[in-house]
């Protein structure tokens, strides 16, 4: 049922796109900044709403349809990853969270608790309206394939992963996966077997250029290990191939048959 | 744990046993040579008394009186003796003991008692006795052991004694001749024992104090033993608990370090140090002191590298918009301009994060999570991505790894460290060159050298290079996008893994950066 609800609101999404601009919220306590932002953001063609706090800023975001919301990890009052809990326990509408250059930390948590990418403060406003594009160019794909129906369903040994849904069953069981994991486990299942860069895989599910000492996507790939077993039949289910990138192991010969199919499909 | 107290216990046991050994021997000594001078005027009255006696006898009633005399002496305190005239021949027709014939002759030009000890035998003495008449008798006599050994007067051996004194001054009314106490004499000529090797000249006077412990050990081992154990128990005893009392507290102050050192800020040992008042409670208290000082140093440290970070960089982040703005609303002919105005934002920016980079290393406030990590995809991830900006000079990074490794620390940290190293060394390669990264396994630990084909630095300057802001040559370093930190924040990352790093100049041209880490992190830095 969640997953209609979440069809209906990303084609409203679309119809929003098409008929007018992308609304963006941008919770930060700089409030200067945000004016500044703003005032950027509006000459490249989005809406800006601005919140300074971070429970306002999360009650803001879920009671109003935003293309993106922009969010700051230092907030006063409750922080930028509580926020983000808060608005991924009912919305899935994409986060950018911006976190203190050179903070690890900061970065792996937001990643994991399902912010969509990130961006070190400070930074520059190329690159953040390079990475919002990225995302709304991807959220408006998904809404586009949940558009299709019947959603394609991607079977791999014991995955199935439902395009269309955008729901991924291990053994039957449900596994809740934020939006880039599941971006990234589709990408690796269409290419089951094979290498994937981590340059093509930086530029098919972040929708930027690779950089150099850029560690989201292994962030997103640790993620999926943790989610779906580190191993699957005695093999390593994601394995890393040194200096390239990742590869989905492809499953045993009696499987296979249905693994091709979804990697034909892709 | 072993060592302080063991120290403290062995010490003060050994001590205690000497002090107690010292005095249980001079005791015994002492009280044997008190004994001495205690019994010898004792065992001359009665060797004249009974002298006399004998000589009374002899002269009134002769020979064969003599020889009943002595008998019933014999008989009844169980003490054979002989009496000689001057012409040292027997009077009463017994035969004499071995030696006795000796001690005769002595007595007889000796105002004193003349002592003779006979190995494990009964000891001889002998005195001349002048009779008032003016004859010269010598009375030879063999006493008992207890008796001459007197310190211990007791049993058959107190009675004995006492007959000796007293039996026969009651047994004869007859007046008595003394040895003439006040004639001045060297000393006793007693010529000693035989069996302790002891020097033995007719001038030996006194036996050294061993001497008399050694007649003791003989005379009564068990005694001797009981005393010294009782000493070596009781001195352990006591040492045990002065051990325990002093080392127990060091323990509590040791493990606490360890505590704080390994990251735990609230731990205190007040409590655990309970009511004493001594150097060691105090030594206590000032750790209690010195930790909440360091604990609130540390919070307020991280709470200022926090707040500097935010502060610092929210107007940057400001800027850099305002600088975006500004290009959006100026001419092509302030782009030049505008983009000096963001390299150099962006190489403040640069800055700002390691200098709090190196600051939270240098405090200690960057949390050392340890984990283990794999030492050789972590450099590999590294080179790769270091070869995926060296191809923009046409440059290449490889890395070979002998064997796997695997080591327990904080993987940000590592990252950090070996990053800053392969991009330096990246930086300064020459166009068209490599720059090899090769892991090794060396003394249990693991050496990981990375190689440049650049210039190389001075070697008087292989050194200040890890230093923080220390710069080379510094148009060209400020150029290629230093901030003169990375190597500084490589240096204490690594030796915070108990590590260290070295540079030095390769033969052929190019620098040699050499970061060597332990196995195992620096003990007892617990999480």
């Amino acid at each position: 049922m969640a997953a209609v609800s979440e069809h209906d609101q990303l084609k409203r999404i679309v119809r929003d796109i098409e008929t007018s601009t992308d609304k963006i919220l941008v919770i930060d306590d700089d409030v200067e900044l945000c004016n500044l932002v703003g005032e950027y953001l509006e000459s490249e063609g989005f809406a800006i709403e601005a919140e300074s706090s971070g429970d306002h800023g999360a009650d803001r975001a879920l009671a109003n349809d935003y293309s993106l919301v922009i969010l700051d990890v230092m907030l006063p009052g409750i922080n930028g990853f509580e926020a983000l809990r808060r608005i991924r326990s009912k919305s899935n509408v994409p986060v950018l969270m911006l976190t203190a250059r050179g903070d690890d930390v900061d970065r792996i948590v937001g990643l994991e608790i399902g912010a969509d990418d990130y961006l070190p403060k400070p930074f520059n406003p190329r690159e953040l309206v390079a990475r919002i594009h990225a995302i709304l160019r991807r959220s408006r794909a998904r809404a586009d394939a949940g558009a299709d129906p019947p959603g394609e369903k991607i079977a791999v040994g014991d995955v199935v992963l439902d395009a269309g849904s955008r729901a991924v069953t291990r053994d039957g069981l449900p596994v809740r996966l934020t939006a880039m994991e599941f971006d990234v486990l589709e990408v690796l299942l269409r290419h089951t077997g094979r290498v994937m860069s981590r340059e093509s895989l930086v530029e098919q599910v972040l929708g930027r250029k690779y950089s150099p000492y850029d560690r989201s996507i292994d962030v997103h790939v640790s993620n999926l290990r943790k989610k779906l077993g580190h191993q699957v039949g005695g093999m390593e289910r994601i394995r890393s191939i040194r200096q390239v990138g990742y590869l989905y192991a492809l499953p045993r010969s009696d499987e296979t048959d249905r693994g091709d199919a979804g990697g034909a499909g892709g | 744990m072993r060592n302080l107290y063991f120290k403290i216990f062995i010490w003060f046991w050994l001590a205690m046993a000497l002090v107690g050994t010292a005095f249980v021997v001079s005791t015994v000594s002492t009280q044997t040579g008190e004994a001495e001078s205690r019994w010898r005027p004792l065992v001359a009255q009665g060797l004249a008394i009974n002298g006399q006696a004998a000589i009374d006898a002899y002269e009134r009633d002769g020979r064969e009186a003599l020889a009943a005399h002595l008998e019933r002496i014999e008989r009844r305190i169980d003490m054979r003796a002989w009496l000689l005239d001057d012409q040292l021949q027997e009077l009463s027709g017994r035969e004499l003991p071995d030696g006795g014939q000796e001690l005769a002759r002595e007595a007889a030009s000796s105002v004193e008692l003349v002592v003779r000890v006979i190995e494990q035998g009964p000891r001889l003495v002998a005195s001349r006795i002048i009779t008032p008449e003016g004859r010269q008798y010598v009375m030879l006599a063999e006493i008992v052991r207890a008796l001459y050994w007197g310190g211990r007067p007791r049993d058959r051996a107190d009675n004995r004694y006492r007959g000796f004194v007293e039996g026969q001054t009651a047994g004869q009314g007859d007046e008595a001749a003394l040895p003439d106490a006040g004639a001045a004499s060297a000393a006793d000529r007693g010529g000693l024992d035989r069996r302790g090797g002891l020097p033995r000249g007719p001038r030996e006077a006194r036996p050294p104090a061993w001497y008399w412990v050694w007649l003791s050990l003989i005379d009564d081992p068990g005694e001797l033993a009981f005393r010294l154990l009782a000493v070596f128990l009781t001195a352990g005893l006591v040492c045990y608990g002065l051990a325990r009392y002093l080392t127990a507290p060091v323990l509590r102050l040791r493990d606490a370090t360890n505590r704080l050192a390994g990251g735990d800020l609230a731990v205190r040992v007040g409590p655990a140090v309970g009511n004493r008042k001594d150097e060691l409670a105090q030594l206590g208290h000032d750790f209690d002191l010195m930790a909440a000082r360091i604990e609130s140093l540390l919070t307020t440290q991280r709470q200022l590298l926090s707040d500097v970070s935010h502060e610092l960089r929210s107007p940057l982040a400001r800027l850099n918009v305002a600088l975006a703005l500004a290009r959006q609303r100026s001419g092509p002919e302030a782009a030049a301009p505008l983009d000096r105005i963001e390299a150099e934002a962006e190489q403040l920016n640069a800055l700002i994060g390691r200098v709090l980079e190196l600051a939270r290393l240098e405090s200690g406030a960057a949390e050392a999570e340890r984990i283990p990590v794999d030492l050789g995809r972590l450099i590999d991830d590294i080179a790769a991505d270091a070869d995926f900006e060296a191809r923009a000079k046409d440059c290449t990074v490889t890395f070979s790894a002998a064997e796997p490794c695997r080591l327990l620390g904080s993987e940000p940290l590592l990252r950090s460290a070996f990053e800053n190293v392969i991009r330096n060394a990246v930086r300064y390669t020459a166009r068209g060159t490599g720059v090899d990264i090769e892991m090794a396994r060396a003394d249990g630990g693991v050496v990981v050298t990375v190689r440049d084909h650049g210039p190389g630095v001075a070697d008087e300057h292989l050194d200040d290079m890890f230093e923080p802001f220390y710069r080379l040559a510094d148009a060209r370093d400020r150029e290629s996008g230093g901030t003169g930190l990375g190597l500084a924040i490589t240096r204490r990352a690594i030796r915070l893994h108990g590590g260290d790093v070295k540079a030095a100049n390769a033969a052929d041209g190019g620098l040699i950066v050499e970061l060597r880490l332990p196995p195992e992190p620096p003990a007892d830095r617990r999480p």
